[in-house]
C-alpha cells in the first residue's frame, strides 16, 4: 500500500502537477483581452464617457474610434447579460464621467448563460483576470490549461509570438481569428440560428431581472442606457424563431417605455447594411462596424442636443 | 456524482484512504475490519448515488431489502413451490417498480394512440431514477441464482447492500452476478499492488475514452441529430459513424473506470466490453458488446427458453422445422428484451429487431460461433494472452469483415440515437441521396479524429488484453510514463462542464 501511494505520488502525481503548473504559467503569460481590458479600465475608467458591452455582436460590431465621446468597448465573445452586469458593477464607481452605456441585446441574449454550451471556456477570463468569484471552486473556470480551443489557437500561431488579444486599444475586436474568407451566409445562418435557438423560452427570467437591475443601477447614477440590437444578414433574421425574438423585442420595448433614461435601438433588419457590411450571417465586418458605430454616435450627439 | 466531476476527484481519495488506511491498515486483525469496510462502501455508495437525488435512495434500499428477504426465504423454504413463489415474488416486485418508472407511460400512450384517445391525464410523468435497470437486474440475478441453488442466500445484510450498491458500478454497470460479486464482500480484502496499478491505468483509459473521445464526438453528434434537415448526407453519415464511437467511448469508458475503481478497492468486476468494433460478424459483436447484459439475457432468458438447442417433445412432427422456429422465437425474444431494456421507445424495439434479423441467419446456419478468438491471431494460439500468436495487422479478408460488421452496427446506432421512428426514417431518407459524396460539414476535426485514432490504435494493439492501456508489451518505463502523461494531459485539456454518461438514462 505504501509502495503504491509513494510510487504513484512520486512518479505520476508530482510530475503531472509540475507539468500542469508549468503549462498554466506559460498560458497566463500570453497577452489576452481580459487582462488588457482590466488594465485599461483600472487606468482610464474616470475619463470614459460611453461604455459598450455585449457578446461578439457588440465586441466586433461597435468601434469606439467612431465616437466623438471617449468610448471603450467592454464586450467579449459570448458575454452574457450576467457578465455585462458583473463588469458594470466592477467599474461603475470608478467611471466618474460615464454618461451612457450601450448594452447589446441579441436574439439569444435573454435565453442564454455563458456556462451552458460552448461558451463556458470564456468564463475563466473573468475569474482569472477580472476578479470574478461566481464559481469559487470549480477548476474549469480558474485554469487556463483546461481549454482545448486555446491549444488550437497556439497551433495556428506556431512560429509567431503568441498573442490571444484580438481587441484594439479601445477594446474593439478588430482582429478576426477565424480567417477572411467570403462568407456563405445561407449555410452559416442555418447553423448559427440553430445554435442560438437551442435554449428554452423559460430561461428568460434571470436575464430579464439582470437587465432591470443594470437599468436601475444606471438610473441611480444618472447614466443613460441604450439597449441595442445589432444588424444581421437577411439569411439570419428570416430564420429566427418568432416567439423567441418577439419576446426579446417586447421586453426591450417595455423597458424603453418604462424608464425615461432607457432607449431601445433595433437595427436587426436595417436595410442600409448590405452584404459588404457583414463578416458572416450575424457579425459585422470592419466596414459594417464603422457604419453602425457612426449611426450610434450620430444618435448620441443628436440625443445629447435634445436632452 | 459523475466520475468526470470535481466532486468525485475529492470523494475518491477520501473513501480510498478511509477504506485501506483507517478500516484496513489501522484495524488489521480486528473482527470489525470487514464490517467497517463494507459499511464504508455502503455509506460512500449511497452518498455517491444520493448526490443526484436523495429520494431515490429509498428505492434502492427497498429493492435491497426485498431481495435480501426473498433470498433468506428461498433458502429456508423446504417446499419447492414456496421457493419458487418467493423468487417470483421478488422478481415481480422489482419488475413492477421498473415498469412503473420506465415503461408505464410508454404503454399507456401507445395504447391510447392505438385507440385514438387522449392519454395525458393517465400518464404519471415520473422521473426515471438513474441506473434503475442496472441494479434491478443485479437484484433479480441474486434471487434467481439463490433459487437455482447456484449461491447460498446471505444473511449478511451489510455485505448484500454493498453488493447491490457498490458505487463504481451502481449506475451504469457492469451488471454483476451475485455469484461473482457477493462472495467478495463476504471475505477480507487486502490491497494488491499490481491490481492497484492496473486499476489506475484502466481508470485513465476509461477517462480518455469518455472525456476525449466520446465528449468530442458528442458535440457534433448532438448538433447534427438535433437538426437533420439542415445537414447534407455526407455530414449525416459522419455523424452516424461518430455516434458509433461516441456510444462506445462513453459506455466502455464508464465500464473501464468502474472496473479500475473496483481494482483499487480490491474488488474484481466482470469485463463489459471486449473490442466490439473489431468483430467479424454480428454474433461476435454481441459477444463483445455490453457483455454483462448480453450474458444476463443469455443465462436468465435465452437458455431457460431452450436457447439454440431446445428440448423437443417426443413425437414432434417436423422436428428440424420446430427447432428452428423455437430458435427464431428465442432469438427475437432476447433481442427485443435487450432493446426494450434500454428504454420505452419504439426506436429501441426496432433496434433490437434489426439486430435479431442480422443475428438470425448466423444462428440458423450454426455459424454464430465461427469467430471466438480475437481477430488477427494465429490459429495455433494457446489462448488470447499468447502474445506470440498475435499478428500486427489483420488480413484483407478480416478488414473487409470488420468493416461490414462495423457499418451494420452504425446503421443500428442511427435507429438507437433517434428520438422517434419519424426521425430515423428522415435520417435514412436524407442519407440516401447523391450528397453522400459531398464534403461533410465539420469544424475542428483534430479534436475528433486524433483521439479516435489514438483509441483505435491502442485498442488494436491491446486487443488481447483486458483494456486498452494494459502496457504489458512496453518494457521501457520512460515510454510508459510518456503515454500516461500524454493521455492525462489530453483528458485535462478536454475537460469542461460535466457531460453525462449516455447509459445513465437506462
Amino acid at each position: 500500500m505504501k509502495r503504491f501511494l509513494l510510487k504513484t505520488m512520486l512518479t505520476y502525481i508530482l510530475p503531472m502537477l509540475l507539468l500542469l503548473t508549468g503549462i498554466e504559467v506559460v498560458l497566463r503569460s500570453i497577452d489576452n483581452d481580459y487582462r488588457n481590458k482590466e488594465a485599461w479600465m483600472q487606468a482610464n475608467a474616470p475619463s470614459v464617457q460611453v461604455l459598450t458591452f455585449g457578446s461578439s455582436h457588440g465586441f466586433y460590431g461597435i468601434r469606439p474610434d467612431c465616437f466623438d465621446k471617449k468610448t471603450y468597448n467592454l464586450g467579449f465573445p459570448s458575454q452574457s447579460i450576467q457578465y455585462d452586469q458583473y463588469l458594470l458593477h466592477r467599474y461603475i464607481n470608478k467611471c466618474s464621467s460615464l454618461q451612457t452605456i450601450i448594452l447589446p441585446v441579441s436574439y439569444f441574449s435573454l435565453f442564454s448563460e455563458m456556462e451552458d454550451g460552448g461558451a463556458w471556456a470564456h468564463v475563466k477570463g473573468y475569474h482569472i483576470y477580472m476578479g470574478c468569484t461566481y464559481h469559487p471552486i470549480n477548476p474549469i473556470y480558474h485554469l487556463e490549461l483546461i481549454n482545448k480551443e486555446k491549444y488550437l489557437g497556439i497551433a495556428k500561431q506556431m512560429g509567431k509570438p503568441l498573442n490571444f488579444a484580438v481587441a484594439d486599444s479601445l477594446g474593439w475586436g478588430y482582429k478576426r481569428q477565424w480567417g477572411d474568407q467570403k462568407p456563405n451566409f445561407k449555410q452559416e445562418a442555418m447553423h448559427t440560428v440553430a445554435h442560438h435557438s437551442r435554449n428554452s423560452l423559460q430561461s428568460t427570467l434571470p436575464n430579464q431581472q439582470r437587465l432591470t437591475q443594470i437599468i436601475e443601477t444606471c438610473q441611480q447614477k444618472g447614466i443613460n442606457v441604450i439597449l441595442l440590437t445589432t444588424p444581421t444578414h437577411p439569411s439570419y433574421y428570416t430564420l429566427l424563431d418568432s416567439t423567441m425574438w418577439g419576446k426579446t423585442q417586447r421586453i426591450c420595448e417595455q423597458l424603453d417605455k418604462k424608464y425615461e433614461h432607457v432607449t431601445y435601438l433595433n437595427y436587426l433588419k436595417d436595410s442600409t447594411f448590405t452584404d459588404d457590411d457583414f463578416y458572416d450571417a450575424d457579425h459585422l465586418n470592419r466596414q459594417g462596424a464603422a457604419k453602425l458605430s457612426t449611426k450610434l454616435n450620430n444618435w448620441l450627439c443628436g440625443d445629447a442636443v435634445m436632452r | 456524482m459523475l466520475f468526470n466531476s470535481f466532486e468525485f476527484l475529492v470523494f475518491l481519495p477520501i473513501v480510498f484512504a478511509l477504506y485501506w488506511w483507517v478500516f484496513g491498515h489501522a484495524m488489521r486483525g480486528s473482527k470489525y475490519q470487514l464490517v467497517c469496510q463494507n459499511a464504508l462502501v455502503v455509506g460512500a455508495s449511497y452518498l455517491f448515488y444520493g448526490w443526484w437525488d436523495a429520494r431515490f435512495l429509498l428505492l434502492i434500499a427497498f429493492t435491497t431489502l426485498c431481495s435480501y428477504v426473498s433470498g433468506i426465504a428461498i433458502g429456508r423454504s423446504q417446499v419447492r413451490w414456496h421457493k419458487k413463489a418467493w423468487m417470483l415474488g421478488n422478481v415481480l416486485v422489482n419488475l413492477f417498480i421498473l415498469g412503473m418508472y420506465k415503461y408505464y407511460d410508454f404503454f399507456v400512450s401507445s395504447l391510447a394512440s392505438l385507440l385514438q384517445i387522449d392519454a395525458q391525464k393517465h400518464l404519471l410523468h415520473l422521473i426515471l431514477p438513474v441506473g434503475i435497470s442496472f441494479y434491478t437486474f443485479q437484484a433479480l440475478s441474486y434471487s434467481i441464482d439463490v433459487y437455482k441453488g447456484k449461491l447460498p442466500p446471505t444473511t449478511n445484510l451489510l455485505a448484500f447492500t454493498a453488493f447491490l450498491s457498490f458505487f463504481p458500478q451502481l449506475v451504469a454497470g457492469p451488471i454483476e452476478r451475485a455469484t461473482n460479486l457477493l462472495p467478495q464482500f463476504l471475505q477480507k480484502r487486502s490491497f494488491n499492488y499490481a491490481d492497484g496499478v492496473d486499476g489506475l491505468r484502466q481508470i485513465l483509459w476509461g477517462m480518455f475514452k469518455k472525456v476525449v473521445v466520446a465528449d468530442n464526438c458528442a458535440y457534433y453528434v448532438d448538433i447534427i441529430f438535433a437538426d437533420i434537415e439542415s445537414h447534407n448526407a455526407a455530414t449525416l453519415a459522419v455523424a452516424a459513424v461518430l455516434f458509433t464511437f461516441q456510444i462506445y467511448g462513453d459506455f466502455s469508458g464508464y465500464s473501464d473506470i468502474a472496473i479500475g475503481l473496483g481494482k483499487l478497492f480490491g474488488i474484481k468486476l466482470m469485463r463489459n466490453f471486449n473490442v466490439p468494433y473489431f468483430s467479424r460478424d454480428i454474433a461476435e459483436f454481441w459477444r463483445r458488446w455490453h457483455i454483462s447484459l448480453t450474458t444476463w439475457f443469455r443465462d436468465y432468458v435465452y437458455i431457460p427458453l431452450g436457447g439454440s438447442r431446445p428440448n423437443l417433445p417426443q413425437g414432434t412432427a417436423h422436428p428440424t422445422l420446430y427447432k428452428k422456429a423455437i430458435i427464431v422465437r428465442n432469438t427475437f425474444t432476447i433481442f427485443l428484451l435487450s432493446g426494450f431494456w434500454h428504454g420505452a421507445n419504439w426506436t429501441f424495439l426496432v433496434w433490437g429487431t434489426y439486430h435479431a434479423l442480422l443475428f438470425l441467419p448466423l444462428i440458423l446456419l450454426e455459424k454464430n460461433r465461427k469467430y471466438t478468438n480475437v481477430v488477427a491471431t494465429c490459429s495455433m494460439a494457446k489462448d488470447a494472452t499468447d502474445l506470440k500468436a498475435v499478428k500486427c495487422w489483420p488480413s484483407l479478408s478480416e478488414v473487409a469483415k470488420m468493416t461490414i460488421t462495423f457499418l451494420l452496427a452504425v446503421v443500428g446506432w442511427v435507429i438507437f440515437r433517434s428520438d422517434n421512428m419519424d426521425m430515423t426514417l428522415l435520417y435514412f431518407e436524407r442519407l440516401c441521396t447523391p450528397q453522400l459524396w459531398d464534403m461533410p460539414y465539420l469544424t475542428n476535426k483534430v479534436f475528433i479524429f486524433l483521439p479516435l485514432l489514438i483509441m483505435i490504435g491502442m485498442e488494436w494493439f491491446n486487443r488481447t488484453e483486458n483494456h486498452g492501456l494494459a502496457v504489458r508489451g512496453i518494457h521501457n518505463n520512460a515510454v510508459r510514463y510518456c503515454i500516461y502523461f500524454i493521455l492525462s494531459l489530453l483528458i485535462i485539456i478536454n475537460m469542461g462542464p460535466q457531460q453525462n454518461f449516455i447509459y445513465f438514462q437506462f
